[in-house]
This record gives structure tokens, C-alpha cells and sequence, in this order.
């Protein structure tokens, strides 16, 4: 039941009611469990086969919350504040490359990388969102395909000079002493900095700094004659993205381990834009069920691949050799039902649930 | 200096099949309204359908592209009356989402029909050098200028000439007017997407015979937008221009830089038209609040 605020107090708090204490304590004794489920295959000792999981391991949840911080950077700038930009893999680039100066090349603790990651990141974010001072729409879009191109083209020339065709390699990352080399450590590094990403996210959005980025989206005119600077948000709301996105692709490397600037294609954008699409445009729960999705749809489509025989006419060969152009397939067709459809995306679904339970049995 | 010239008409060659491809972008942006960000995956299409109607149906190239012009021409009319037509009215960024989505669909399904390796055509059009003037030129960049020219002329007579052009024009101007005017709309986006998407096939027939046939195609078709900005969006024959532009520059940047240096020239161009010129060319300046 949604209550009517009464103040700004309530808006902001982060709790607002205590049955959402609950909620959240059995969500957190869950997250916490995740791992020792996923690793015996087991739930309360009770045994679960890898199909019953849908293949779903520990190394997939990582990717998935590497992707749900990621996803809710690019919310922010294009489901928020409707700025569109294809510049999401250059800004991971970005997050690589500082990766490699600062730390395969200099050596410097791991937090300081993650954190000049993310200034480089802000850093070009702030002057590629410039032409978004003259630029709309259609014509930022375009904009933003330079800055794709020239920094896929830098990462190219960097890594082709100083570490060759195969790749950049990186060792795992250590905070005082404590090496971040098994998937359970890193379970928890990256579940603590998604928390992070999605609160501080939550709390912005809130604040007065936030919802001038959503009244620029809703009408830019009507925002900037009610005080709004629209230009400086423009581009505040481009660094503040952009260090979230480099930042994350700085820790994207180190978990893989190894990168290479091929990597970081107009798909890899493309990817990106289908996870906060199916998940929900403007919505920071969307971007964790996009991502979510995004991560589940491989796994699973790999587990059934396992009971299909290759000679299975049509549907044999989908699964067995063309795994990742049938995902893709499916994810172009299910961003394009959603958008005839249900624009809402996942996020839509969940809150006509909600809505439908709450009014139960008064609602359509 | 005879190196120069070299790169310029081979920059004109493949940038008469951008300026094509540019012009189906511009003809379905300016009557629909619908960015089409799929245009360079349907370009990819029509090679790969080339491919199929020459080495595997064995037909005659000839015969086969006007084929494949056709079969682009009924993909495009389906995808407008199954997709596009629930996308009229909806904001910009539902209609690009939805053709970046269709770009991904395209180009999984091509991989799994024709797997990841490269194609190439059996035989190609008449690709014999000619001398002129102390230059080498290619028969079959002459034959593809030749090939864009007659589109354009084409183009240029359907939209002065017909009845059908004047109404595609009339409703590029204002939906609401030429409906009240007794115009079917929805027959002008069926035509409209209809010839945009046979341009693209056309470009990736023409890409076809002069190069190899992959995945790759659909990033070259990419380079249809820098052509049409450059153009100045809805001006048809801009983007001609824009795509001649941008293949010289693609050309020369390649030829004295390196390879991958020239997408960075070729967007570097595209940013610095978009700060300086938004409108383009050949576009009319409009007051646009930002």
C-alpha cells in the first residue's frame, strides 16, 4: 500500500515502513546464503541438480552484479536524465586502460585505480557531453558515436604498443593483504559495491540534484525556467555516469582477468541498452531485472542446450552451435515485443503485481 | 599526387554506395520519422541474399540483384506494417530502441543461417582496369558510380514527377496536412520504408561485388548517418553528397594514415559538422531550443 508522504523526512528515508525491514533482513540472510547454494548445490541440504539451478553459478552472479552497476550508470544518463549515448563501452575502455596505466604498469594500490578509473571516466564523460550543450536527441546520439570510435581506436593503439595483439593481463586485486583470487571473495566485494551503486543512485534521485535531471528529461524548457541549470546537469549528469561506468569497467577487467580492445564493440553497447530496455527504462529496480535477465537467459538457454540433441532439427543447431546469436536473437525480439507492447518493461510487470495484490480483490 | 587521385576515386566509388544507402536513411527518417538504425544490418541482408540467389540458386548476377532489390523492398514494407507502424507517435527513444533491437535481431540471424566465415561471390561485375588520364580505374567503381548516379536520377524524376512522389513529400511536410488532404498515409511509410530498405539492399549488393560478404558489412553500413549528417539529415541530395564525403575521406585517411585511423577521421568529421553545422550542408537551419 503506498502511503502518502507527508514530508521530505519520510520521502528520504531509506526505510519507510517496517514491514520493508523485514523485507529487506531476509533479502540480505538470502544474498548472504547465495553462495553456499550455489557452490554445494545444495539448499538447507537439501540437493539441487544444475538444471534446477538453470546452470546458474557463482560466476555468473558476478558478471550479473558486474552488470547491474553498469546497467544502472547507463539508466541514469539515458532512462533518467534522456540523454543518448552509445558511449558505454568506451567509457569501460576507459576503466581498462586506466586499469593497465595504474596498475599493470605502476603498480598502485588497487582502491586508487578503481578511483582514478573512475575520474578518467568522469573526466571524459564531462567533455564528451559538451556537443549535449548544442546537441539533442538524435544528434547527440550521433555525437557519441565519435567518442566510441576514437576510444576504441586509443585502447587499440595503447594496448597494440605496450602489451601486443593477445591482450592486457591483470593480477587479482589485493586490499591490505587480502587477495581478492576465488569467486566467493569476489562475490562479496562486488555484492557490497552494487549495494553502494544502487543506494547512492536511490538517495540522488531523491535529492534536489536528482530530480532536476528527470525534469530535463520531461521538458528541458519547463526545467530550466523553474531554476535548473540544464546545461551544467547535462553535464554533471555525463561524469557522474561516466565514473560509474569506468569505475565498473575497471573492476570488470580485473575480475576477467584479462582484456582485449576488441572487446568493447558497438554490440557490447548495444548489449547494454537491451538489459535497461527489458528491464525498464527510468527505473533503478528495471536495471537489476534486466541485468538479471541478461545473465540468466544465457546460462539457461545453455542448461536446456546440454538436454537437446545437435541433430535436432532447427532448434538443435540454435542451441548448440549458435548459442550467442540465438541470445541475441532473443533478447533483439523480446526488446522489441516490450516496446510494442509493455515500454514499461519488467519494472511495469512488477508494479501492476504490486498494485494487483495490494487492492486485492478491488482491482481490475 | 597520382596516388591522390587513386584514393579519391576509390573514395567516390564506395562512397556512391554510402551516399545510396544514406539516401534510403534519409528518405525513411524524413517521411516516418523513424531513425533507422538498422539500416546498415539491412545493407548486410541484401549481400548476403546476393550471395544466396547467385551461389546457390545459381542464377545470373543481373537477374539476381533485381532480385534482391525486390526481396529488399518486401522486407522493408513487412517491417513497417508488422513493427514500425505501432511506433508512429511514440517518443524517439522507443523508435531508435526498437531499429537498434531489429540491428541485433538481423545480424543473429544472418550469423545463423550463414555462420561466422566470410562469403564471396563467384563471380562479380565486369572488374577489368582501365587507364585514364595516367590513372588505374576500376570498370567496376565506374559501373557502381554509374549504378548510384541512375538511383538518384531515378529519385530525384519519382519525387518531382509522380503522384506517389508528391504525396511522399506532402506528408514528409506535415502528417496531419496531407491526411486532411486525402492522402493514405499509411500507403506513403509503406512506400517510404519499402525504398529505403531496397537502397540499403542495393548498397550491400554493390558492396557484395566489391568486396567480401560478412558481418563486417553492417559496420560499413553504419557510415550511412556520418553521410547523412553530414547531408543534413532530410535533405536527399545531401546525403548523397555527405556519402561521397565521407567514402573520399574514408579513402585518403586509409590510404595515408592506416586502416583503423580512418573511423576516428571519418566521426572526428562527423563531430565537428554536428558542433559547427547541425543542420548540415544542405539542411535549412531550425530553431531548435537546447
Amino acid at each position: 500500500m503506498a502511503r502518502m508522504r507527508t514530508s521530505y523526512r519520510q520521502e528520504m528515508r531509506v526505510l519507510s515502513s517496517r514491514a520493508r525491514v523485514g523485507w529487506l533482513l531476509l533479502g540480505i540472510a538470502a544474498l548472504l546464503y547465495l553462495p553456499s547454494v550455489l557452490e554445494n548445490q545444495a539448499i538447507f541440504g537439501y540437493g539441487l541438480t544444475n538444471t534446477q539451478l538453470l546452470g546458474v553459478g557463482l560466476p555468473q552472479v558476478n558478471y550479473a552484479l558486474i552488470a547491474i552497476m553498469a546497467a544502472v550508470a547507463l539508466n541514469l544518463l539515458v532512462g533518467y536524465t534522456g540523454l543518448l549515448s552509445l558511449g558505454h563501452a568506451a567509457f569501460f575502455s576507459v576503466g581498462a586502460i586506466t586499469a593497465a596505466v595504474l596498475d599493470v604498469q605502476n603498480d598502485l594500490p588497487f582502491p586508487l585505480v578503481i578511483l582514478g578509473a573512475g575520474l578518467a571516466g568522469a573526466a571524459v564523460g564531462a567533455f564528451f557531453g559538451l556537443p549535449s550543450l548544442r546537441l539533442r536527441g538524435l544528434y547527440l546520439l550521433l555525437s557519441t558515436f565519435a567518442l566510441h570510435f576514437i576510444a576504441l581506436y586509443v585502447f587499440r593503439e595503447y594496448q597494440n604498443r605496450n602489451f601486443g595483439f593477445a591482450g592486457i593481463s591483470y593480477e587479482s586485486p589485493t586490499i591490505f593483504g587480502f587477495t581478492f583470487d576465488t569467486e566467493t571473495r569476489w562475490y562479496f566485494l562486488l555484492l557490497g559495491l552494487s549495494a553502494v551503486a544502487l543506494l547512492t543512485s536511490r538517495n540522488l534521485l531523491k535529492m534536489r540534484e536528482g530530480r532536476s535531471l528527470v525534469a530535463i528529461r520531461d521538458h528541458d524548457v519547463a526545467a530550466g525556467a523553474l531554476g535548473v541549470p540544464v546545461g551544467l546537469q547535462r553535464i554533471k549528469a555525463f561524469a557522474l555516469t561516466s565514473f560509474m561506468t569506468s569505475a565498473v569497467g575497471a573492476l570488470y577487467v580485473y575480475y576477467l582477468g584479462t582484456t582485449t580492445f576488441e572487446a568493447y564493440s558497438l554490440e557490447f553497447v548495444i548489449n547494454y541498452f537491451a538489459i535497461i530496455i527489458i528491464g525498464g527504462m527510468g527505473s533503478l529496480l528495471g536495471s537489476v531485472l534486466g541485468a538479471l535477465v541478461w545473465i540468466l537467459l544465457p546460462s539457461a538457454l545453455q542448461t536446456f542446450a546440454t538436454s537437446v540433441s545437435p541433430d535436432t532439427a532447427l532448434i538443435g543447431p540454435l542451441l548448440n552451435d549458435y548459442q550467442g546469436q540465438t541470445v541475441s536473437m532473443l533478447l533483439g525480439l523480446t526488446v522489441i515485443l516490450i516496446m510494442i507492447f509493455k515500454p514499461g518493461g519488467l519494472n511495469s510487470f512488477w508494479l501492476d503485481i504490486k498494485r494487483g495484490v495490494s487492492k486485492w480483490p478491488y482491482s481490475s | 599526387m597520382a596516388e591522390f587521385f587513386q584514393y579519391v576515386i576509390g573514395g567516390l566509388a564506395i562512397g556512391s554506395v554510402y551516399g545510396l544507402v544514406a539516401l534510403g536513411f534519409v528518405l525513411i527518417f524524413k517521411s516516418t520519422d523513424v531513425f533507422n538504425f538498422a539500416q546498415g544490418d539491412l545493407l548486410m541482408v541484401g549481400g548476403y541474399l546476393l550471395f544466396t540467389m547467385v551461389a546457390t540458386l545459381s542464377l545470373p548476377l543481373v537477374p539476381a540483384m533485381l532480385a534482391v532489390l525486390a526481396a529488399g523492398a518486401v522486407l522493408g514494407v513487412v517491417l513497417q506494417a508488422v513493427v514500425f507502424r505501432s511506433m508512429i507517435g511514440r517518443p524517439l527513444l522507443t523508435v531508435v530502441m526498437v531499429t537498434i533491437a531489429l540491428s541485433l535481431v538481423l545480424k543473429a540471424v544472418m550469423q545463423i543461417i550463414y555462420g561466422p566465415q566470410e562469403r564471396t561471390l563467384p563471380s562479380t561485375l565486369p572488374n577489368d582496369s582501365i587507364a585514364f588520364l595516367g590513372l588505374r580505374v576500376s570498370s567496376l567503381d565506374l559501373l557502381v558510380m554509374a549504378i548510384t548516379a541512375v538511383c538518384v536520377l531515378a529519385f530525384a524524376l519519382f519525387f518531382r514527377r509522380s503522384k506517389l512522389g508528391l504525396q511522399m513529400r506532402a506528408t514528409a511536410e506535415s502528417v496531419e496536412a496531407s491526411v486532411l488532404s486525402g492522402i493514405d498515409a499509411n500507403k506513403v511509410f509503406l512506400v517510404a520504408f519499402g525504398i529505403g530498405t531496397a537502397t540499403a539492399a542495393l548498397g550491400g549488393v554493390l558492396m557484395g561485388n566489391l568486396q567480401v560478404i560478412s558481418p563486417q558489412l553492417s559496420a560499413l553500413g553504419l557510415l550511412a548517418f556520418p553521410a547523412a549528417v553530414i547531408g543534413g539529415l532530410t535533405s536527399i541530395p545531401g546525403a548523397v553528397v555527405g556519402g561521397l564525403t565521407i567514402g573520399v575521406i574514408q579513402q585518403l585517411a586509409t590510404g595515408y594514415i592506416s586502416g583503423a585511423a580512418a573511423n576516428v577521421v571519418v566521426y572526428g568529421v562527423l563531430m565537428a559538422v554536428l558542433l559547427l553545422r547541425p543542420y548540415g550542408l544542405f539542411g535549412s537551419p531550425t530553431v531548435e531550443r537546447v
